[in-house]
């Protein structure tokens, strides 16, 4: 439930909010989403498990959880560094790429009370985010060759189809991340 | 056009996950400039300190350092936005992540980067209270603002026509607004390229 949840429900909000820009300003071919999406995953799960560690017998016993993002960035990207230097790798972009999986672990970590939910909604929003970029990267392709009116070229039609999709999984409701908000 | 793109990334960055109500956008976007101001005048200082290839990593750690500062702060005047806001403080950490790193430093020229990236979220600043006033007043007709004790909701005469409906303040018709806007902007600059 967990999984579907940050799959579909809730996960692509946050994911499109953050990395919608990568749909409609980047380009892709299939070596780079393959590569990207590998490596990220291997580096999402690994800095999971560190920074569990460090949050859980370090932070924890002083009480200083509050600090748990600037962990948890250190952790990704010394993973990131690593890899990177081990394997010819694509290198990401530090707005998009770098800046995405941290906020997956930071909201996978707000939001669990054990490492293995932990790394199930990380599970399912990095799943979410990279099982989007073929759908909205096609809409995108085809509005372009549908020849649009000017005004409707700065990618106006591609947030609306993403409206729709929301609408169609009943997706649109983010109380999960604002408490007392709605 | 790089202007443009830094709008457009920090708006959806911000606007469309962030919450339908004026309040919690007021305290996010007193947010986006701080950590703007501040995270430009380390940059500033690490550039002055030539770190290399460590610049980048630094200036996202200092990014997040500084939001979690001002998290504490909003937790110090009042917990109850702090915590209904607790993920969106991250959101708007990477937004101004962006703003910071987009806008290139001239060598030298520091005063005229922080009054670039001061200006680009002064602006954006005003076009996102619009936004954030819209989208609350078409669903719930009202405004609210930040005290202590959560929001002052302020109620509004609403239009008939909008009747104050939560799918309003949902991230889809935020989505829907945004695209509005962009269509109307654009069209508007075609018209002005014309005459």
């Amino acid at each position: 439930m967990t999984l579907l949840f940050f799959f579909i429900f809730s996960s692509a909000l946050f994911n499109y909010g953050i990395g919608l820009q990568s749909f409609l300003l980047k380009e892709y071919n299939l070596k780079t989403y393959l590569v990207c999406f590998l490596q990220v995953l291997i580096e999402l799960f690994l800095s999971l498990a560190v920074s569990w560690f460090f949050i859980r017998h370090i932070l924890l016993p002083i009480q200083l959880t509050e600090l748990f993002p600037l962990i948890v960035f250190l952790v990704f990207y010394l993973f990131h560094t690593l890899i990177s230097f081990l394997v010819e790798t694509i290198d990401l972009e530090a707005s998009n790429e770098i800046f995405l999986p941290v906020l997956i672990l930071i909201m996978s970590f707000l939001h669990s009370m054990n490492f293995s939910k932990a790394l199930i909604i990380s599970l399912a929003c990095h799943l979410s985010y990279f099982l989007a970029i073929p759908i909205l990267y096609a809409i995108r392709l085809r509005i372009d060759q549908a020849h649009p009116l000017p005004a409707f070229k700065t990618g106006a039609l591609v947030l609306i189809s993403l409206a729709v999709i929301m609408i169609s999984l009943y997706a649109f409701d983010l109380s999960v991340f604002f408490q007392g908000v709605f | 056009m790089k202007g443009k793109n830094i709008f457009f990334i920090a708006s959806v960055s911000i606007l469309i996950p962030a919450t339908g109500r004026l309040g919690y956008g007021i305290i996010l976007l007193i947010g986006l400039i701080s950590i703007n101001y501040f995270s430009s005048l380390l940059y500033i200082a690490f550039r002055k300190c030539d770190v290399g290839s460590f610049e980048t990593p630094l200036q996202i750690f200092t990014t997040i350092a500084v939001t979690i500062i001002f998290k504490e702060c909003v937790r110090y005047y009042s917990p109850i936005l702090s915590f209904n806001l607790h993920f969106s403080f991250y959101l708007v950490c990477f937004s101004s992540f962006l703003f910071t790193s987009q806008i290139k430093i001239e060598e030298g020229a520091y005063a005229v980067y922080l009054f670039s990236v001061l200006k680009q979220s002064i602006l954006f600043s005003f076009f996102a209270l619009f936004f954030f006033s819209l989208r609350e007043y078409v669903a719930y007709a009202s405004l609210s603002l930040p005290i202590t004790q959560g929001l002052k909701i302020i109620p509004i005469p609403a239009v008939h026509l909008f009747n104050g409906s939560f799918l309003w303040s949902s991230t889809a018709f935020a989505l829907v607004l945004m695209a509005i806007i962009l269509i109307v902007v654009s069209a508007f600059q075609k018209k002005k390229a014309k005459g």
